[in-house]
């Protein structure tokens, strides 16, 4: 008997001979081999047909909810209503920085005071769709100017979620842009 | 207007371009493989050509390299063209599987339902920017930074850095961001819209290939049915689409195995097809390194001795191995060039700085538990999962595609290794084993979730990468089964085709 790893094959399989005990010589079949075979059928049976039931349910979950005329109207619709849709409040944050900021500023960016454990997500979003601007978070930037004594080198912006808060020394910072759920400055350099 | 017709450029090129390559390997046309294959094959060749383009210094952020892909295209049409004659003669002589009408239509309307899934899964994310989760902090954010510098030069070091720009994992296989390049150059750079092609393109191509190797065994019915099922699983598009590798993987993976079936047969072309599946897995993404290493592993194992006189007599396996290495090797001397590391090679993902050896054993007796619960979970294809205390989330089902091949192999512990279910069931054991041990090494302080965030949401989504390797598999050992064991020895070994490489090359 040759021996190949899990594998073993005798000489006159080895030979061109058919395997003995293949799958498929039906004639040769013990009982417990049929037992197996039978069991084998009956399990694939209710793997199978279970996968068959869970997708037709799913399918009629999906018909039944107007999915298909959803789709339908996103196909149909506007690239910038789906891109609202998408973003939400974002997308006029975006929309501004895209257009209001050049592609080197750096954007001190004051989030919504109740933004929470979406912070990092909007992070990303930010940085991401504004890219190759850079996005941080104002808190960092102010303990880097504690810290270093100087302002990050680079035109330096300023988000700020709330439209009404003034950013750290006002008289530094001239608006860019100002709306009900934003406000963009830029900073012009240190109050003379 | 004008980024709707770049996204039609974007993908009709690498699909002229992938067809024409098929058929310059033997390829017979119109057949499901031949219609698998041209996607991937075409995104493939346009992605080397975009990253020989950038790595020439030329810029690629106008996709200019179009002419490059064009001009291929062109060229292998007016060979073939030219070899035409020559062709038509071995076509007539290439093997292919008579189909009836009936058959076709069956086939025609079981795909038909298959892609349902995942159209709704595409359609759901129709026209949306990519800007959440793993596809914008890893694939599409590495895409961009690449797309905006056009070039892979110096400069590109100090944009190319997870510190400054909040992408993670920069290190990650390029094929996946240069096809991201391709199309954001020639649809523009407000076209985050439709960077989800690519993906949306090998989840398709994933669809169609699952059927044409399940189809491709003893008993092509069976083989559709299950992959109708597993086509239909939501782990198999809800986890993983968007822009994402997964599918990438999923698809190179298959594709390999089923490669490997057509070069046991002697199918032209198999040994390009090994290669082009080969170089897909080793380049999407860094499990697919892993996931190669299982195929080798289970080719060793299962055929022992006889393998290495199998590769000797099959020169074109050569190929397979120098293509991959290559491209291993050009992606290593990326990373090197960027001194981008990959956080669980290099000491443990994230701060840990134990040796990878000594964090697996150090790790394995704490970790196993909560590991083999996870992955318990999807063999048995429960729906809700604990996530932490208190959270439990609905996980994808895989339809229990797992179960069905696990369970198959307890039934079948011996023979089933000498079936052709005997390779891609053991890749797709050793797959699972390599990602228990790949869990066992991450997520070691690199993030606040920790592990059991990680494995509940994660391992839906890497697991799926073998999902279409256990349904093949299954419908390998299904097609394998009498169906009526009493119907006498007419059916007995007459037709029987070699099960394994090495076994037709063995002589006395």
């Amino acid at each position: 008997m040759l021996t190949m790893g899990l594998c073993s094959i005798t000489p006159a399989e080895a030979a061109g001979a058919p395997e003995e005990d293949s799958f498929y010589n039906r004639a040769m079949l013990s009982p417990s081999q049929r037992f197996r075979i039978l069991l084998a059928w009956a399990f694939a049976a209710a793997i199978l047909g279970r996968g068959v039931y869970l997708f037709g349910q799913r399918s009629k979950g999906l018909i039944q909810s107007g999915t298909a005329s959803r789709h339908l109207h996103r196909v149909l619709e506007s690239r910038e209503e789906l891109r609202g849709e998408a973003l939400g409040p974002l997308e006029e944050w975006v929309h501004a920085l895209r257009t209001s900021t050049p592609k080197d500023a750096i954007i001190a960016f004051s989030p919504p005071a109740d933004i929470g454990v979406a912070l990092p997500q909007t992070l990303l979003a930010l940085r991401l769709l504004c890219y190759p601007r850079r996005i941080r978070l104002a808190a960092s930037i102010i303990h880097e100017v504690e810290a270093t004594g100087a302002m990050p080198a680079g035109a330096l912006y300023g988000l700020n979620a709330d439209p009404n808060a003034l950013p750290p020394f006002p008289e530094a910072w001239e608006e860019v842009l100002k709306t009900k759920s934003f406000r963009l400055d830029r900073y012009k350099g240190p109050p003379r | 207007m004008r980024e709707e017709l770049g996204l039609i450029v974007a993908l009709v090129l690498p699909l002229l371009l992938g067809q024409a390559l098929l058929r310059t390997f033997r390829l017979r046309p119109a057949t499901l493989g031949f219609a698998a294959w041209a996607w991937p094959v075409g995104a493939l060749t346009t992605a080397l050509i975009t990253l020989a383009w950038m790595t020439a210094g030329l810029d690629a952020s106008n996709g200019l390299q179009a002419g490059a892909v064009a001009g291929l295209w062109l060229g292998l049409e007016a060979f073939l063209r030219g070899r035409r004659g020559r062709e038509d003669a071995r076509d007539e002589a290439m093997p292919g599987r008579a189909r009836s009408w009936g058959r076709r239509i069956a086939l025609a309307v079981l795909l038909g339902i298959a892609l349902f899934p995942a159209a709704d899964a595409m359609l759901s994310q129709w026209g949306q920017p990519v800007f959440q989760d793993d596809d914008a902090s890893i694939w599409t954010f590495k895409a961009r930074i690449l797309q905006e510098h056009g070039r892979i030069d110096e400069g590109l070091a100090a944009k190319l850095r997870e510190d400054i720009t909040g992408a993670h994992h920069l290190d990650y296989p390029l094929f996946n961001p240069l096809c991201q390049v391709w199309v954001m150059g020639l649809a523009g750079t407000e076209s985050d819209w439709a960077i989800r092609w690519p993906d949306w393109m090998f989840l398709i191509a994933l669809v169609l290939l699952l059927f044409a190797c399940c189809g491709d065994g003893r008993w092509a019915g069976m083989g559709w049915v299950v992959a109708l099922v597993a086509a239909t699983a939501p782990a198999l598009f809800l986890p993983a689409t968007g822009t994402k590798s997964d599918h990438w993987v999923a698809f190179g993976l298959l594709g390999v195995l089923g490669a490997l079936d057509k070069l046991r047969r002697e199918e032209p072309g198999a040994a390009w097809l090994l290669a082009v599946g080969a170089l897909i897995l080793v380049w999407s993404k860094n499990e697919g390194l892993m996931l190669a290493l299982c195929v080798g592993a289970a080719g060793l194992v299962l055929h022992g001795r006889h393998a290495f006189r199998w590769i000797r007599t099959r020169p074109a396996l050569l190929l397979v191995v120098v293509a991959s290495g290559a491209l291993v090797a050009i992606q290593i001397a990326f990373n090197r060039t960027y001194h981008l590391e990959n956080d669980i090679l290099s000491g443990g993902a994230g701060k840990d700085s134990r040796p990878l050896l000594r964090m697996l054993v150090e790790n394995l007796p704490e970790r196993a538990g909560a590991i083999g619960r996870a992955f318990w979970i999807h063999i048995l294809d429960q729906k809700d999962i604990p996530v932490a205390r208190g959270f439990t989330a609905v996980k994808p089902s895989n339809h229990g595609i797992y179960g069905l091949l696990l369970g198959l192999l307890v039934i079948f512990p011996r023979r089933v290794w000498r079936t052709a279910a005997g390779w891609p069931a053991l890749t797709a054991l050793l797959g699972l084993l390599g990602f228990f041990l790949a869990y066992t090494v991450s997520f070691e302080g690199r993030t606040p979730e920790g592990l059991h965030w990680h494995l509940y949401t994660s391992s839906s989504r890497v697991l799926m990468q073998i999902l279409p390797c256990m349904a093949l598999a299954a419908s390998r050992l299904l097609g394998e089964l009498p169906l009526f064991w009493n119907s006498g020895a007419a059916a007995t070994n007459g037709d029987r085709e070699p099960t394994g490489p090495p076994e037709d090359e063995e002589t006395p």
